[in-house]
C-alpha cells in the first residue's frame, strides 16, 4: 500500500512539473502575440494592408520570396538527402558533407546575406532581386531541409525497402515508388517548417534581395528588388520617421500571423498524411 | 586471428538425388570481422521444399539472403565462394543482380505489405518488369492471388489497401506479391513466426502446393515446422551446416549428436 | 550440459519405469501359470486368470502416456523412437499375458489329470522364456544392445527345445493313444511358450530400432518349420 501511494504522488508531481514546463513554452508565443496585438491595435485594420501604402506589396513579396526559396531549396534537399540516406554506405566524402551541414546550419544568417551578396548579386549579376534573395534564403534552409528530409526517409520502414529490392527492382526504382512516396509527408512537413523559420530573417535580404520604397511597386521580374515584411519592418522600426504609431508594431503581428500560419499549415499536413498511411 | 575450421564428416551432408537448383561452395560470410558463416557447402534439389533450422543466430538470415544476393544491401557484409544457381555462379561479375532476383524471390519474417492497395502490391513486380497493364495486368494479379490462396478473400476489396488485412492474409499477399515476377525460387525466411496456428497452417498447406512448381527454401526456427513440410532439412550451428539429410532422417535419426540435442530440445 | 527439458526427461524415465512394471507383471503372470500347470493348482491358475485385466489395464494406461507425450511434448529423433517402440512393445508385453491366460486355463483343464510323465521340459522352456522377456525390457530401459544379441541367440534355443519336445509328444501321442487328450494340451503350452519367445523377439528388434534408428529382422529363422504361416504372421493366430 505505501508502495503504491508513493507512485500515485511522484506520478502527480512529475506530471505538474512536466505540465509547467510545457506551459512555460507557450507562454512566450502568446506572450508575444498578444504584446504585438495590444500595441498595434491603432494600426491594426484592413486598411493596414489595403492602402496604397499598404503592406499587401511587402506581403506578396515575401510570400513571392518563400515560395521561390521553397522551389529552390526542395530539389536540391530532398536530392541530397536521397543519397545521403539511400545511396552512401558510410566513408570520407559522406562524413565530410554531414559535417558541412552540421556547419551550414551554425552560420549566422548575416554571413549568408553577405555570401549572398558576393555570389549571387555580384557574381551571377543577379543584382539585388528577387532570385538573389531565394537563392541565398535556399542555401539558408538547406541544411534543415536535408536534415528532415533525411529524418522523413529514415522514419520509412527497411523492410519495405527489401520487399522492394528483393522484387527485383533496382535502388532507383525502390526510391521513386516506395521509400520517396512514404517519405513524402514527413518531407512536405519539414520544408513548411524550414522555410517558415526563411520567412522571417532579415539579415540574408537585408544586401540580396529588399528595398525600401514609398511607392510600394511589385516586382515584374525575378531580377526585381522587392518589398518585403522583415526588412519593413527593420525599417520602420530604426530610419522611417513618419509612419503612423503601432504601425511597426501591426506589421510584426502580421508577419508573425504568416510564419505561424504556415506552421499550422504544416502541423494538419502532416496529421492529414499520416493518417492516410499506416505500417 | 586465426579461425580453426573442424572437419565435418561429408557423409553428415547428404547431395540430394535429381535437379539441383542451387548449391553453394564452400561459402563463407562475415559482417566486418565476424564470420557468419562457415564454408556452407549445400545441395538443394529443385521442386522440393528444404528447410534451415538451428538456433538463433547461427547464420539461418544470413545464409538465405546469400541466396539471392539480399546481403548486398548490408554494407558490412561480404562474401566468399561460390553460390551457384543452375551450375552458374550468382557472385560473378557478370550477374545482373536485378535479374537475380527475379528468378529467386523472398518472404520475409514479418508481413511487409507496401503501404498501398492490394492490387499495387501484387502489380509491383509486374509493372517494374513486363509491360503489361490493363487486362493482361489484371490476370497477372488475379493468378497470383490465386496461387497464394488469397483470392477469394480479397477479390471483392482489391483495391483497398494492403494494410487492413489480417497478418496472415498480409503474408500470403507477400509471397502473391513473389509470385507475381515469375520465380524459380522462393526463399522464405521465418514466413509464420508473426502468425497465428491458424495462418501458419494454411501457408505450410500453400507451400506444399506451390512445390510442384517452385524450389522452396525455408528457414524456421520452429522445427516442428520444418518436419511438417519440408523434405530436406538442413541443421546450422554458429554458421556451420551441421548436418543436411532427408528431413525424417534429420527427426528420427540424426547422424552428429549436436543436431540430436538440437532437435530433442536438449541444447544449452 | 544443462537439462534443459527436466520435466519431460522425468516423463520418459516415468515411462520407462511403467513399462518394466509391466513387464515384471506379466512375467509373474506366466511364472504362477507354469507353476499351476505343474502342480495342479487351481486357485493359482484362477489368479493368472484375473491378473489378466490388470495387464490389459497397464497396456492401455502405457499407450495413454505415449499419446500424450507424442501430443505435448512432440519428441523428436531417438525420444520419438523411445516412445514409438513403447507403444509397439506394450502390444507384444500384453499378448505374452494373454499367452500366461492360455497356459492357466490349460492348468486348470489339466487339473484333475495324472500327467504320463513328470513335467521338466516345459518348466525349464518357461524359466528361459521369462528370462528373455526381463532381458528384453531392461535392454530397452538400459539401451543395451548386448542384452539384445542375448536375447536373439536364447529364441534359437528355446526353438530348439520347442522342435524337440514336439517331436518327443508326437511320439507319445502314436504310442500312447490313451494320453492323446493330456498331450496335446501340453503340446499347446509348448506351443503358446515359443510364440512368448517370438514376441519377445519382436521386442529386442524394437529396441535394436531404437538404439540404432534401423529397421531390421534380427531373427529371420525364429519361428519353427511347424509354422506353415512363417513367424511375421501373428495376425493369423489369435485366439
Ligand atoms: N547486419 C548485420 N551486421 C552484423 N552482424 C550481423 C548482421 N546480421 C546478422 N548478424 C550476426 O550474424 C549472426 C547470424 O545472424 P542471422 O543470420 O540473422 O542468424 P539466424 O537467422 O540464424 O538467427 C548473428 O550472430 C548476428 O548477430
Ligand atoms: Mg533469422
Amino acid at each position: 500500500m505505501m508502495r503504491v501511494v508513493s507512485a500515485h504522488k511522484t506520478e502527480k508531481l512529475a506530471f505538474a512539473g512536466l505540465w509547467l514546463c510545457a506551459a512555460i513554452v507557450i507562454l512566450p508565443v502568446l506572450g508575444i502575440m498578444m504584446v504585438l496585438a495590444w500595441r498595434g491595435a491603432s494600426a491594426l485594420s484592413w486598411n493596414l494592408i489595403a492602402a496604397p501604402q499598404g503592406l499587401l506589396a511587402p506581403i506578396v513579396g515575401t510570400i513571392l520570396l518563400v515560395a521561390l526559396t521553397g522551389l529552390i531549396a526542395a530539389p536540391l534537399g530532398v536530392a541530397a538527402a536521397v543519397y545521403l540516406s539511400e545511396y552512401s554506405r558510410g566513408g570520407a566524402l559522406v562524413r565530410l558533407i554531414r559535417l558541412a551541414i552540421v556547419n551550414l546550419a551554425g552560420v549566422p544568417s548575416v554571413v549568408y546575406g553577405l555570401f549572398g551578396l558576393a555570389l549571387f548579386v555580384v557574381l551571377f549579376g543577379f543584382g539585388r532581386s528577387l532570385l538573389a534573395g531565394a537563392c541565398t534564403l535556399a542555401l539558408l534552409v538547406l541544411p534543415l531541409v536535408i536534415s528532415t528530409s533525411e529524418e522523413a526517409l529514415r522514419q520509412v520502414p527497411a523492410p519495405l525497402r527489401h520487399a522492394s529490392l528483393a522484387l527485383g527492382a533496382s535502388q532507383w526504382q525502390t526510391v521513386c515508388r516506395v521509400v520517396l512516396p512514404n517519405a513524402l509527408p514527413g518531407i512536405i512537413t519539414g520544408l513548411i517548417l524550414s522555410i517558415g523559420r526563411a520567412a522571417g530573417e532579415t539579415a540574408p535580404i537585408l544586401f540580396t534581395a529588399a528595398f525600401y520604397s514609398l511607392t510600394h511597386p511589385f516586382p515584374h521580374s525575378l531580377l526585381d528588388p522587392i518589398l518585403v515584411l522583415p526588412y519593413q519592418l527593420f525599417v520602420m522600426a530604426t530610419e522611417a520617421p513618419d509612419v503612423a504609431p503601432g504601425t511597426e508594431w501591426a506589421t510584426a503581428f502580421v508577419l508573425l500571423a504568416i510564419v505561424l500560419g504556415m506552421n499550422l499549415v504544416a502541423v494538419i499536413l502532416r496529421a492529414r498524411l499520416r493518417g492516410s498511411r499506416r505500417w | 586471428m586465426v579461425i580453426q575450421l573442424p572437419d565435418i564428416p561429408p557423409e553428415n551432408i547428404l547431395r540430394p538425388p535429381g535437379e539441383i537448383k542451387i548449391e553453394t561452395k564452400n561459402l563463407d560470410m562475415y559482417y566486418g570481422n565476424f564470420q557468419a558463416l562457415k564454408s556452407v557447402t549445400i545441395a538443394v534439389p529443385s521442386r522440393r521444399i528444404t528447410a534451415l533450422i538451428g538456433p538463433s543466430g547461427c547464420g539461418k538470415s544470413s545464409f538465405l539472403r546469400c541466396l539471392n544476393r539480399m546481403n548486398d544491401v548490408i554494407a558490412e557484409a561480404r562474401v566468399d565462394g561460390q553460390v551457384l544457381l543452375d551450375g552458374r555462379d550468382i557472385y560473378s561479375d557478370d550477374t545482373d543482380v536485378v535479374q537475380l532476383r527475379r528468378r529467386v524471390g523472398m518472404v520475409f519474417q514479418r508481413p511487409n505489405p507496401f503501404p498501398m492497395s492490394i492490387y499495387d502490391n501484387v502489380a509491383y513486380g509486374p509493372r517494374l518488369h513486363t509491360t503489361a497493364r490493363g487486362t493482361e495486368l489484371n490476370e497477372i494479379v488475379e493468378r497470383s492471388l490465386r496461387a497464394a490462396a488469397l483470392w477469394n478473400e480479397v477479390k471483392d476489396k482489391l483495391h483497398q489497401s494492403a494494410m487492413e488485412l489480417s497478418g496472415g492474409q498480409q503474408q500470403r499477399l507477400c509471397i502473391a506479391r513473389v509470385l507475381a515476377v515469375e520465380p524459380e525460387v522462393v526463399l522464405m525466411d521465418e514466413p509464420c513466426s508473426a502468425l497465428d496456428p491458424t495462418a501458419t497452417f494454411r501457408i505450410e498447406e500453400l507451400m506444399t502446393e506451390l512445390m510442384e512448381n517452385y524450389t522452396i527454401v525455408i528457414v524456421t526456427h520452429n522445427m516442428y515446422q520444418a518436419s511438417r513440410v519440408s523434405q530436406y532439412t538442413g541443421f546450422f550451428l554458429s554458421g556451420e551446416l551441421i548436418e543436411y539429410n532427408r528431413t525424417e532422417q534429420i527427426f528420427e535419426n540424426p547422424a552428429d549428436k549436436r543436431t540430436d540435442d538440437y532437435v530433442r530440445g536438449r541444447f544449452g | 550440459m544443462r537439462r534443459i527439458r527436466q520435466s519431460f526427461e522425468e516423463q520418459m524415465e516415468k515411462l520407462e519405469q511403467r513399462l518394466l512394471e509391466m513387464g515384471a507383471f506379466v512375467e509373474d503372470m506366466l511364472e504362477k501359470a507354469v507353476r499351476a500347470l505343474s502342480e495342479h493348482d487351481v486357485e493359482l491358475a484362477r489368479e493368472v486368470i484375473g491378473a489378466d485385466d490388470t495387464a490389459d489395464d497397464m497396456d492401455l494406461e502405457i499407450e495413454q502416456h505415449c499419446m500424450r507425450l507424442l501430443a505435448l511434448q512432440q519428441p523428436m529423433s531417438k525420444d520419438l523412437r523411445i516412445i514409438g517402440t513403447v507403444m509397439k512393445v506394450i502390444a507384444d508385453v500384453e499378448r505374452n499375458g494373454d499367452y500366461s491366460v492360455d497356459i492357466a486355463r490349460t492348468a486348470i483343464k489339466l487339473a484333475d489329470v495324472a500327467y504320463f510323465k513328470p513335467l521338466v521340459d516345459i518348466p525349464k522352456m518357461a524359466d528361459l522364456v521369462r528370462g528373455m522377456l526381463r532381458q528384453a525390457l531392461d535392454a530397452l530401459v538400459d539401451h543395451d544392445l548386448q542384452l539384445v544379441r542375448q536375447v536373439i541367440t536364447e529364441d534359437e534355443q528355446v526353438d530348439q527345445m520347442w522342435d524337440r519336445l514336439r517331436k518327443e509328444i508326437e511320439e507319445i501321442m502314436q504310442e500312447h493313444p490313451e494320453v492323446v487328450p493330456q498331450a496335446a494340451s501340453l503340446l499347446l503350452v509348448a506351443r503358446y511358450l515359443e510364440r512368448i519367445a517370438d514376441h519377445t523377439v519382436n521386442v529386442a528388434e524394437r529396441v535394436n530400432y531404437m538404439e540404432t534408428g534401423e529397421l531390421t529382422v534380427l531373427a529371420p529363422s525364429h519361428g519353427s518349420d511347424y509354422d506353415a504361416s512363417g513367424p511375421q504372421d501373428q495376425a493369423g493366430e489369435a485366439q
